[in-house]
């Protein structure tokens, strides 16, 4: 189930790779912030899909207005002479780390509750295959 | 009545969701890559020619081979031509001549016509952005120079600079805020007037990777391409005279 995510990751950077979208080159740290917007959103995501905390209107509206906060917020930074941009890679960068350790951790406890699981339902098994 | 959008979707629904912010999530971050990849180009300034050599689909040994073919037999032909002049006398003066007008006409002394192409350089005027080098959008003389190299690669028979003709001492050079052409200065837009086959010419001028395409990542409004049917270009009219340099005196032959 979270490979289709990770798959369509790749996907999406392969069609992005192959048609080379023709942005002008001042447009690079905007590129560069929402890119990061994108791998935060999915990214916490995921997490709160395993933390069965998944509402599909908080991901869709914390996808746009995280993207548009981002952009806008380094644009005001342009306004004011201050780089804004690295402030949100940084936030974003910090929020991602976190999440990813969420993930990590929700998919470990997961993992052992599976295997304990299978160990205990087989253990039925043999107990009724033997009272038969 | 429950609200459809908020309550939790578990499963397929949720993945799905997930996925498309994936899928856009991957493209924007390909999009970055290829932004800043773009970005890097422009500053490698040897980066471009290297580029356009290996873009370049008509390195084309054959016809060079011919054409040199082309010129012996024109060489030979004149060097019988000048043999019978000399015997006959009264025709020797028209021949040299000739040779003078073709010589004049080579070193760009004389008046040049024909079809070809005008390049027009401007420096951009959008506004600057930040991570965004300034330096990117002036012309500077190192793309008027790599134009006029570009142009006489691609088979220009004649160039000037703003009116100016290129001949065979012409250097450009940047200083302050206006570029010198053979000491005459000027600023943006410069205008760069080829003659040669036009469509050889324009073809060069757009090759993607080439000298054009890297002015034009930073702003396209820098560049501009027109095909002219015919061109008049006027003389060099720089000093020619030779202080240092002597045409060797071949008596040994």
């Amino acid at each position: 189930m979270i490979l289709i995510p990770i798959a369509l990751l790749i996907v999406g950077f392969l069609i992005g790779i192959t048609f080379r979208p023709d942005f002008p080159v001042a447009w690079a740290p905007y590129a560069g912030i929402a890119a990061l917007a994108g791998l935060d959103s999915v990214v916490g995501g995921t997490r709160a899909l395993l933390d069965k905390r998944f509402y599909p209107e908080v991901f869709v509206s914390g996808v746009l207005i995280n993207l548009t906060l981002a952009i806008g917020l380094g644009a005001f930074g342009t306004l004011i002479n201050l780089n804004l941009f690295v402030a949100a890679a940084v936030v974003f960068v910090w929020r991602l780390i976190q999440n990813m350790g969420q993930v990590r951790r929700l998919l470990l406890s997961r993992y052992r509750e599976s295997r304990g699981r299978t160990r205990s339902e087989t253990e039925l098994e043999s107990k009724e295959l033997s009272n038969n | 009545m429950k609200n459809p959008f908020v309550q939790q979707k578990s499963g397929g629904a949720a993945v799905a969701v997930i996925s498309i912010g994936a899928l856009i999530a991957g493209f924007l971050v390909a999009a970055a890559v290829g932004v800043n990849e773009k970005a890097d180009t422009r500053l490698r300034s040897l980066g471009g020619e290297t580029v356009t050599m290996l873009n370049d689909p008509t390195i084309d040994i054959a016809s060079k081979y011919e054409q040199a073919l082309d010129e012996i037999e024109k060489l030979r032909k004149s060097n019988s031509e000048m043999a019978d002049a000399a015997s006959k006398g009264d025709e020797i003066s028209l021949q040299l001549n000739e040779r003078l007008q073709e010589a004049l006409q080579f070193a760009g002394l004389t008046e040049a016509e024909g079809p070809g192409i005008t390049v027009t350089l401007r420096d951009s005027v959008e506004p600057v952005d930040p991570g965004f080098v300034i330096d990117n959008a002036i012309i500077h003389d190192q793309d008027v120079i790599r134009v006029v190299n570009e142009l006489w690669n691609a088979g220009a028979e004649a160039i000037s600079i703003n009116g100016g003709r290129v001949g065979p001492r012409t250097y450009v050079r940047c200083v302050g805020s206006v570029v010198h052409v053979d000491s005459r200065r000027f600023a943006s837009p410069i205008y760069i007037r080829a003659i040669g086959e036009p469509q050889t010419l324009y073809g060069a001028m757009v090759l993607p990777g080439g000298v054009l395409a890297e002015i034009q990542e930073t702003d396209s409004q820098m560049v501009e391409l027109e095909i002219v049917e015919k061109h008049r270009l006027s003389p060099y009219s720089g000093p020619t005279s030779s202080i240092i340099a002597t045409v060797p005196q071949e008596d040994e032959e």
